[in-house]
């Protein structure tokens, strides 16, 4: 049947109300964020947070586990805490930046260590940003979407 | 010519024999004299034995009492050490800054686990907002029409009029009904909306508050663990160093009880130094009162000279010895004192250290203050979830119960359009009815469209909304396993801190207070050893006497005069070390010039205790040593 030019058509914001609306074009494949931390609390606060922005997640409770996973390939960021067992934080960007296969692939560090000493390590270096715990879910969400879109400039893989 | 045939040769034989036995007379006369000194000279070096013996075993018990005192105070300095670096079993630090780091997480997690449902019902609400806009547009249209079919009524005859006015009717009492459906639903919605916005706008200010609240204290509470942290580090530096002095002082004490053993050895000699004087004594004690001496028993002057050699070489040698020991016994003390006088500074900065460090701390306090604001605020993101999930409840209610509502019309609103499309029918010539009944078919085509996606995408929102809700029960059941963990664990690690706090400060002092005594001790021990003077005052009168005797032998001291046996005799005491082997030789010349000859056959000539017997003075059964 025409729609008569007199009645208009009836408009919605359907892509809106989806939870996880995707934060990267549809016809796209989502992005792989490799989730690691020891807290699963964290990890699945994380997880359900960056599903909802249309990112695939993977987890991993620490950097050996992490390494292990990155071996499979397919991941687009890490998002790392710090403080972790068998495999701090520290030790995994160390282990990655010695890979050429991963020396570019981007980290988020989210780590509650907020003591200058501690941070200044990763102050400046390639592909690494630094957020402090607690953070809220938008700076969170747009601190990925930012090292997503990070090109690395002198590790092209 | 000498009468009775005794020639010359024999005379000076004889002569000569009677030479030397005057000879030996009067050295044994003037030996004789110096005894009356011997007997004191022997008896000093007995004191020194003695004397140095209750020295040395004080200062030997002071050492050991010193040692042990130590070898507490290095245990806790090692155990304070272990504290002060976070080694020993509490891991106070490790286990605050692991506890406030996961209080964070926490907080980090239910914090943000709130705001993202909170954003997620938002979305929701915008939702419903846009759905009630787009019913609002479609009702407005069927009252437009309504209206349209009433004007077009009025210009037919008035037989078809209610025809039209009927199916007006029917239409605006369908679009009244929906009206009141919707007005009823939304403004339930609306209602649930605003009372979200309204907590909205406070939990919003409410969590920026409580990040503040939340990154305020996880930073004091930081601070606070850093502060003690880097505080402890010099307290740790001093106890290395007190670690290592301390075993520096072991070194010097094991030095000074190794010089203590030269002390046994020495006075041991000078045992048997001063028994060798006391059967020289006697001997010649008893050749004064012959008839304590077996008959032919002499004293053999040649022997006397080289064996009073023999125990003059060992009392210089002890002397040497034991004032080298003296020397090292009062430098390694000295060098203890050094030693307690460094530590004994460390260890006033050490507890300088430990009371700066600590010094009205409210550190376990603070820790158990800190992280409980933190799991507080942690639970305030639990609220928040609460409060999302009842409202998510009630909007889904209301939701439900209008799209079922709205359903239920569905069938008045086809039988609407239906109606308005036969009663347009009758009328061939009615084109604007027929287009009017056409416009109101489709409405009610639009309406049911509209009501079904309505319900189909507010039923996927909601689905979704649940999904998100039952994901966050998950995130939360987690949380709350966590939450209560960290509670549990908080008194503990508050009192490991508070432990931490103890064990610093009452060790530092106390092992300061410790080594203050065991310093004050080596202190006084020291002045009480006067071995310089003690040797001189023991050691002078025994080295006279040798000297004398020497002279007075020395006449006999020609190696020709020694028999055989004497020589061999003489051999065996040069090459013992202590005077024990000494002592026995003399004992056994002593019996042997006492016993008639041949009383050791039977026994091997080089057998302990026995000597050979001369073998050029057989007929003179006068062997002395």
């Amino acid at each position: 049947m025409k729609k008569p030019a007199s009645i208009p058509e009836p408009t919605g914001r359907a892509s809106e109300v989806v939870p996880s609306a995707p934060a990267v074009p549809s016809d796209r494949p989502a992005k792989t964020i490799l989730v690691v931390d020891d807290f699963v609390g964290v990890r699945m606060y994380h997880v359900s947070l960056l599903s909802r922005g249309g990112y695939r997640c993977e987890t991993a409770s620490d950097g050996s586990e992490a390494l292990l996973r990155l071996g499979t390939g397919g991941v687009d960021l890490v998002l790392l805490d710090l403080h972790m067992p068998t495999m701090a934080g520290g030790e995994f960007i160390r282990r990655i930046r010695s890979d050429p296969a991963h020396a570019a692939l981007p980290v988020l560090v989210i780590t509650s260590e907020t003591a200058p000493g501690e941070l200044r390590g990763y102050e400046g270096m390639d592909s690494v940003s630094v957020l402090g715990k607690p953070v809220l879910p938008k700076v969170l969400l747009e601190g990925v979407r930012r090292m997503i879109r990070w090109r690395p400039t002198r590790h092209a893989t | 010519m000498p009468p009775d045939g005794i020639n010359a040769r024999a005379v000076g034989r004889a002569f000569g024999r009677g030479a030397a036995r005057l000879s030996r007379w009067k050295a044994r006369r003037k030996i004789s004299r110096v005894f009356s000194t011997m007997e004191a000279d022997y008896q000093h070096l007995l004191r020194f034995g003695r004397e140095s013996d209750r020295q040395f075993t004080t200062l030997a018990e002071g050492l050991a009492h010193m040692d042990a005192q130590l070898s507490q105070i290095s245990g806790k300095t090692l155990t304070l050490e272990h504290s002060l670096n976070d080694q020993d079993e509490d891991h106070a630090l490790a286990s605050a800054f692991t506890h406030y780091r996961r209080s964070v997480d926490l907080v980090h997690s239910s914090m943000g686990l709130a705001l993202s449902e909170e954003e997620q019902m938002e979305l929701i609400e915008d939702k419903l907002l846009g759905d009630k806009d787009r019913f609002v547009r479609n009702s407005m249209l069927f009252k437009s029409l309504v209206t349209l079919i009433r004007i077009e009524a009025a210009r037919i005859d008035s037989e078809n009029q209610n025809v039209f006015a009927h199916v007006a009717a029917e239409v605006s009492d369908m679009v009244k009904r929906m009206s009141e459906i919707a007005t009823k639903a939304f403004g339930n919605i609306e209602e649930v909306i605003l009372e979200g916005t309204e907590g909205r706008g406070k939990l919003e200010a409410l969590q920026a508050d409580l990040t503040v609240r939340a990154q305020r204290s996880a930073e004091s509470l930081r601070r606070e663990l850093e502060r003690i942290r880097a505080a402890l580090v010099p307290c740790a530096d001093r106890s290395r160093e007190i670690s290592a002095i301390l075993s520096e002082t072991k070194a010097a004490t094991s030095r000074v009880a190794t010089s203590l053993q030269y002390q046994d050895i020495v006075r041991q000699k000078l045992e048997h130094v001063a028994m060798g004087f006391r059967d020289i004594i006697d001997h010649i004690t008893d050749l004064d009162n012959p008839g304590r001496l077996k008959k032919g028993s002499r004293l053999d002057l040649g022997y006397l000279h080289h064996a009073i050699r023999v125990q003059q070489a060992h009392i210089a040698e002890s002397k040497s010895s034991i004032a080298a020991a003296g020397q090292d016994v009062t430098r390694g003390m000295s060098e203890l004192l050094e030693k307690g006088e460094a530590l004994v500074a460390e260890f006033a900065r050490m507890e300088e250290s430990a009371d700066a460090a600590f010094r009205g701390s409210r550190m376990s306090e603070l820790f158990r203050v800190e992280t409980n604001g933190l799991i507080e605020i942690s639970a305030q993101g639990e609220r928040t979830n609460k409060r999302v999930q009842w409202l998510v409840g009630r909007v889904e209610d209301f939701a439900r119960v209008f799209t079922e509502d709205i359903s239920r019309q569905e069938f008045d609103v086809k039988l609407v359009a239906l109606n308005a499309e036969v009663a347009a029918a009758r009328l061939p010539t009615a084109g604007a009815l027929s287009r009017l009944a056409e416009e109101t078919s489709r409405l009610s085509d639009d309406t049911t469209r509209i009501t079904l996606s309505m319900s189909a995408e507010l039923n996927e929102a909601l689905r979704k909304l649940q999904g998100v809700r039952t994901e966050s029960n998950r995130t939360r059941e987690a949380l709350d396993h966590e939450k209560a963990e960290l509670l549990s664990e908080v008194p503990g690690v508050s009192d490991k801190l508070a432990r931490l706090n103890d064990c610093v400060q009452r060790h530092s002092s106390e092992v300061g207070r410790d080594f203050g005594a065991v310093h004050r001790e080596i202190g006084g021990i020291l002045p009480t050893f006067n071995f310089p003077s003690l040797i001189e005052e023991c050691f002078c009168p025994a080295e006279t006497l040798c000297r004398n005797l020497l002279e007075l032998t020395s006449a006999f001291a020609s190696p020709e005069d020694l028999d055989v046996g004497a020589v061999a005799r003489l051999d065996a005491h040069k090459g013992r070390y202590t005077m024990q082997s000494e002592h026995a030789a003399h004992r056994a010349a002593l019996d042997l010039a006492a016993e008639p000859p041949g009383s050791t056959e039977g026994l091997p000539p080089d057998a302990p205790g026995t000597t050979p017997a001369p073998k050029e003075h057989d007929d003179a059964n006068i062997e002395l040593f």
